[in-house]
């Protein structure tokens, strides 16, 4: 019985404030309050809305057989609590139907796996906290920041207490067709389910077919019925965004997504499964062994990468460079602030790989290039590093 | 008249005219790979290496170089200043007045005719002084009336050319080329090609010369296609002087590598930082931002030096600002360079910045990039359209500016970013390009002419 696993993930950051040179010593404004409330509104009301009244409703439809798992990070849902009441509670209400998972991850969507396992860990542990108080589950299902997935980071999750990891980068991974789940090397518990990039990406961009119509749901349903056999799990990873985009139902896109599921469930043997009831119910068919940090395919043309460029580099060591004496000033707001600084998004927006056409990350990115990105990050940090020293009574 | 050659194998034979036609060369022809038609071309401009005080003439052998490369043939017209080394330049011999120096060989295919005529587009800052009593620039800082007579006469001397030699295309640079093309046109019927790479409203910052103005217009009027060099200026032409935009075609500047750029090891102090603007001390270049962004630069960084160079109508209250400012002892000025100590500057910089008030391209961003060195450069600029691994600022936001000089001499990872994706890009920006975009213009043209 094939089986589909259908995760989508939401996360906004807090945006940087305009911060240059001259602003170090002078001001610890770094992040713009009101400009990341009005993104967040946007984005509710386009996105995490609509779309969690569309799985809702499908949820109720098929009672019980159709099934997601959602993340939402920390940022965001921290976020939300400040200010968006409404998309929490559609959130909750998913959680109370059972048929949605909560998965947990890094709470700052942070790179942390890559620099310091103390703080990835505790912002793993932070996140398991929020959503246990604010949904009332407690999930074993994990996944890293941009699906970034190695034997450390499976290690690190099992030793969490995690049964299930999300992972990207299967394509990269020689003998691994991304339909079952695997045994990552050196764990007894954990098992690694990877997103499938090609069903994925046809899902989140439904592009033209050869007679240049839109990728309808029974064609989609087809063409998983003809990849899948007897066991497979196919993953559908996605961002909420292209889940629940309305621009797309202005093109003629209306009900793709409410669609698919229907038609999908049509087919007897087909059903939707949570991470962990995939975990708990397929032995893995294999052992999967990364030494290294695995980023899935098209991470850069996002720009997350890594070893990432010189800017990239410097940022993180500068920003991890500090760990010690930011948790030294044993001040919850000073971590609080170096935890934001930490979101991935800041380091996308220093990618040079596609400066030109960076469409994709131009509704979310306030920089102009990658190198005024970088400039407003290591004056913040700069000035950052000096306020931790006064505090701490050393020089900076 | 004159006329001059370099190089070329068949230049000792016969007059002007035959000699052209013995450059009907059927080989290049057939090297060509598309089977695209070579052509004859016939250019006007100002000036020519290695007689250069600005862009435009680097621009023109660039440009003229990759074309030929492409098999095309070139007659490049360009008036002649008398230098005072020169006392006639009216007997002058072409091999003389335009001497092929070692490394800048004129490609095979490219003859430069001199006309007699005292036009320069840009005056060095000695030069104010000489011309000063000419008249030609009685109106301080701008040019005077006689300069529309020199326009006039280089445009006739064009005529008696465009009669003497053979070609397909007029492609005329700026608008002292203008009566030029006209009088070529008039004389041959073939169509004009109006080639735009800065306007009256560039280099006049709001004080229009309307002679100047009328000149423009009428090129851009009447020329049957334009070439502008940024989408920047091209707007400009759309919505200044009332261009049809179908007419316009945009086709940014390239820079090549000059054989000596990697020859310059120039040895520095351990951790002196040296700032560079180089360009002529014009309102249009911006230089009051560059010396008003140093001071507070050297705020905070009081081991910056800042080096100007160039000359200009501004150079004096540029001075007297560093003086009133106080920081003399970091600003240098070095007055006009000339060839390799352009190059030596270049390579002696760790940071370019052109802030120029209205750029219609500006090359110079892209010779700094040659050499390694990082560029901070106007949005208020063409080449700003091209570049994207160069730091960007509105030239008037002077607190923009002296932040992003700082960011960059203080944080190597910038500079080293933006360097090492800087080459990557360059190699992309080729006279090649530039030639084959062009080509594309003289087969519109062209075939618009045959009724293709």
């Amino acid at each position: 019985m094939p089986s589909v696993v259908l995760h989508l993930h939401a996360h906004l950051p807090l945006r940087l404030k305009k911060y240059g040179f001259f602003d170090i010593g002078h001001s610890q404004d770094y992040f713009d309050g009101e400009e990341s409330r009005q993104v967040l509104e946007r984005v509710a009301k386009d996105c995490y809305l609509p779309a969690n009244r569309t799985l809702l409703k499908l949820i109720r439809r098929h009672r019980g057989n159709f099934r997601i798992s959602c993340s939402v990070s920390g940022m965001l849902l921290e976020q939300l609590e400040k200010g968006q009441n409404a998309v929490l509670e559609s959130f909750r209400r998913l959680a109370d139907t059972g048929c949605a998972e909560f998965v947990i991850g890094p709470s700052h969507h942070s790179l942390a796996s890559l620099f310091s396992e103390t703080e990835f860990r505790e912002q793993v542990a932070l996140h398991r906290r929020l959503v246990r108080s604010l949904f009332g589950q407690r999930t074993q299902a994990f996944r890293n920041t941009g699906l970034v997935y190695g034997n450390d980071v499976a290690r690190i999750a099992e030793s969490m207490g995690f049964r299930v990891i999300l992972a990207g980068g299967a394509g990269r991974l020689h003998g691994c067709d991304a339909k079952a789940l695997y045994r990552p090397a050196g764990c007894r518990k954990l098992k690694v389910l990877f997103r499938h990039d090609r069903f994925s990406d046809e899902f989140a961009l439904r592009p033209a077919g050869a007679e240049r119509q839109d990728l309808t749901a029974d064609e989609f349903a087809r063409r998983l019925a003809e990849g899948a056999h007897g066991d497979e799990i196919i993953s559908l990873f996605m961002d909420y965004e292209t889940f629940g985009d309305i621009n797309r139902t202005a093109t003629g896109m209306v009900g793709f997504p409410e669609a698919f599921p229907a038609v999908l469930l049509k087919r007897r043997n087909w059903r939707f499964l949570t991470p962990s009831a995939a975990a708990a119910q397929h032995a893995p068919a294999g052992e999967i062994d990364v030494p290294g940090q695995l980023f899935r395919a098209g991470s850069e043309t996002v720009g997350l990468t890594w070893p990432g460029n010189h800017m990239q580099m410097d940022v993180a060591r500068t920003l991890y460079g500090l760990e010690d004496r930011v948790r030294a000033t044993k001040n919850r707001k000073r971590i609080g602030v170096w935890r934001n600084l930490q979101a991935s998004d800041h380091f996308c927006h220093m990618s040079t790989e596609n400066p030109a056409g960076g469409e994709i990350q131009e509704a979310s990115n306030p920089f102009a290039s990658p190198y005024d990105a970088y400039i407003h990050q290591m004056s913040i940090l700069k000035d950052f590093s000096g306020r931790i020293a006064g505090k701490t009574g050393e020089r900076p | 008249m004159t006329q001059a050659t370099n190089h070329l194998p068949l230049a000792t034979t016969g007059p002007l005219t035959q000699r052209c036609f013995s450059y009907r060369n059927v080989e290049r022809m057939e090297e060509r790979v598309d089977g695209a038609r070579t052509m004859q071309i016939l250019m006007f401009g100002w000036e020519f290496p290695p007689t250069i005080s600005g862009g435009l003439g680097t621009a023109c052998y660039g440009m003229t170089k990759a074309l030929v490369e492409r098999g095309h043939r070139i007659t490049f017209v360009v008036p002649s200043l008398p230098g005072p080394e020169r006392p006639s330049h009216v007997a002058l011999l072409a091999a003389e007045d335009f001497p092929a120096g070692p490394g800048k060989a004129l490609p095979e295919g490219i003859t430069v005719n001199p006309v007699d005529s005292p036009l320069r587009p840009y005056m060095a800052e000695a030069d104010y002084g000489m011309f000063r009593e000419g008249s030609l620039l009685a109106s301080p800082g701008h040019y005077g009336p006689n300069l529309f007579d020199e326009v006039r006469r280089y445009g006739e001397a064009a005529g008696l050319i465009a009669r003497r030699v053979s070609f397909d295309v007029i492609h005329a640079h700026e608008w002292l080329s203008v009566p030029a093309a006209l009088h070529a046109r008039r004389e041959s019927g073939r169509p004009f090609i109006f080639h735009v790479h800065a306007l009256e409203f560039d280099r006049s910052g709001g004080g229009v010369n309307p002679g100047i103005f009328a000149v423009e217009r009428q090129g851009l009027a009447e020329a049957d296609h334009v070439i502008a060099v940024s989408h920047f200026t091209k707007s400009m032409i759309v919505e200044r002087y009332g261009i049809d935009a179908d007419k316009v075609t945009v086709v940014h500047n390239a820079v090549s590598r000059g054989e000596a750029a990697a020859a310059y090891g120039v040895v520095k102090a351990q951790g002196e930082k040296i700032v560079l603007f180089l360009g002529r001390i014009t309102h249009q270049k911006g230089p009051v931002y560059f010396v008003e962004a140093a001071a507070k630069v050297l705020s905070v960084l009081p081991e910056v030096t800042f080096v100007m160079a160039g000359s200009g109508d501004l150079m004096p209250r540029m001075v007297e600002r560093v003086a009133e400012l106080g920081m003399g002892s970091r600003f240098l000025f070095t007055g006009f360079l000339r060839g390799g100590e352009v190059e030596r500057m270049y390579a002696a910089s760790d940071l370019y910045v052109m802030p120029s008030v209205s750029e219609p391209f500006g090359i110079a961003p892209l010779e700094a990039m040659l050499y390694d060195v990082p560029v901070i450069i106007s949005r208020q600029s063409g080449v700003s359209e091209v570049l994207h691994h160069a730091l960007k600022v509105d030239f008037w936001d002077v607190d923009d500016l002296a932040g992003k000089i700082c960011a960059a001499l203080t944080w190597d990872a910038l500079t080293r970013e933006m360097v090492e994706r800087s080459r990557e890009e360059l190699r992309a920006l080729t006279w090649g390009r530039a030639a084959r975009q062009i080509e594309e213009v003289y087969k519109k043209v062209v075939n618009a002419e045959e009724g293709v």
